[in-house]
């Protein structure tokens, strides 16, 4: 009888063995390989060396050495992955999330590296790894990467695929204003840009013309213009904005500045008006009326 | 004498300092990283709510006179972190309904009753105001 339940056990971790085949699309083509420069890691310095080949590869100082002290926690022995993505942005890189096996093989199809984290051991005893996806052949059957000492390592998809999985899939790409990763969508990319400083106008400008029915990136991009003191440009983006999204309440906010900026006090009231209407426990909008009306508020 | 007079001192600092720093109602262009974050908080909302869903909810939620309506209107209290970390544990809960699934939904609903001051079965967890 206990060996019934031994059996049980033994077929359920079979079970958890069994991992998915590459994604057709890994098979069109069937190789690629990309060139990018590699920096080997020294001690348990895997996080800047992989970014530094990131950097390297956008054309930037990339030296891992100096970017341990800004990406490495000594009491850790490790990188986080949420630091890498900052320091690609400080540089006026966009750095874009690629959490999915067919994302991946998207963007090496497109050109782009992907800076990926794995867990090498186990759930509960993790080893965490960053490495540099730089390529893959026979269909998606064996990833090239650049990881640890090692140049264009091969690995098995099925020995990739469970590392990355017990990472919950973290990665990223690093791009410069002006391109946009292959599995790109409006949503992500809303919240990968938001933190930007640096470039920041131009990778919106990049977003909005990429998503041109989409009213949020368009929210963004109209800001970003305004920050750039371009107000008329901005007036103009937020009327757009407000064409696409016309339920966005911050949308008609910002534009009814942009009118009050432009002089025109009539249409102002009713742009901040509307957002009221569309928002009313908003505090901020509160106030924006109490500002825009003279205290008369909304009819 | 004099410890009464410093005290004194004391409250009117404090006074004055209070209403120096009464935040003032702030009308200005609404930023993106505002509208990205009241995104997120409202998604974080969604995954507490859909702890009202559980089959254990209604139940829990009876035995202690409180209405999800009310839930739902008090969500506002909580502090973006508690908000998150009650998402996160709501988001791994084990699918199927089995009896610990179950009993740890129930825990999660009370910890959010708890917070939301509608009740108070956990002493350590103090109601927001």
């Amino acid at each position: 009888m206990p060996f019934r339940g031994l059996i049980a056990g033994l077929v359920l971790l079979l079970a958890g063995c069994q991992t998915l085949p590459p994604p057709q699309s890994a098979r069109q083509p069937a190789n690629q390989q990309l060139d990018v420069p590699f920096i080997a890691q020294e001690k348990y310095q895997c996080g800047p060396a992989a970014l530094g080949m990131m950097l390297q590869w956008n054309g930037l100082p990339g030296d891992a050495e100096a970017l341990v002290d800004e990406v490495w926690l000594p009491e850790r022995k490790g990188s986080l992955g949420i630091e890498l993505m900052a320091a690609g942005r400080a540089r006026g890189l966009l750095a874009y999330p690629v959490n999915r096996p067919e994302a991946l093989f998207s963007e090496l199809q497109a050109g782009h590296p992907v800076l990926i984290l794995q867990n090498l051991a186990l759930k509960r005893w993790p080893q965490w790894h960053f490495a540099v996806v730089t390529g893959y052949g026979d269909g998606g059957g064996r990833l090239i990467l650049h990881s640890g000492t090692r140049e264009a390592t091969t690995s098995h998809w099925n020995r990739f695929i469970r590392t990355w999985a017990r990472a919950d899939y973290w990665g990223m790409v690093l791009l410069p204003a002006g391109e946009l990763p292959a599995s790109v969508r409006p949503g992500p990319l809303l919240h990968a840009l938001a933190p930007q400083k640096k470039d920041a106008l131009r990778h919106w400008r990049t977003a909005a013309s990429r998503f041109p029915d989409d009213g949020k990136l368009h929210f963004a991009y109209a800001n970003a213009l305004w920050q750039a003191e371009r107000k008329a440009d901005a007036l103009a983006a937020f009327e757009k904005t407000v064409t696409l999204s016309p339920s966005l309440a911050p949308a008609w906010n910002n534009l009814a500045y942009a009118r009050l900026d432009q002089g025109n006090t009539e249409a102002a009231r009713e742009a901040v008006c509307r957002a009221h209407m569309l928002a009313p426990d908003d505090t901020n909008i509160k106030g924006s009326v109490a500002e825009i009306t003279d205290g008369a508020g909304c009819p | 004498m004099n410890k009464r007079l410093t005290g004194v001192f004391t409250a009117a600092v404090l006074l004055i300092t209070q209403a120096l720093f009464v935040p003032m109602a702030h009308a200005a262009m609404v930023g993106t990283d505002t509208l990205v974050a009241s995104e997120q908080r409202a998604a974080m909302e969604q995954k507490v709510l859909a702890l009202l869903e559980h089959k254990a909810a209604a139940k829990v939620l009876a035995e202690n006179g409180v209405s999800p309506e009310q839930v739902k209107d008090r969500l506002d209290r909580l502090s973006d972190q508690e908000l998150t970390q009650l998402a996160e544990q709501a988001d791994e809960l084990p699918a199927g309904q089995g009896v610990i699934g179950v009993i740890l939904a129930i825990i999660l609903i009370l910890v959010l009753l708890d917070l939301l001051g509608a009740t108070n079965v956990f002493p350590a967890i103090h109601p927001i105001n």
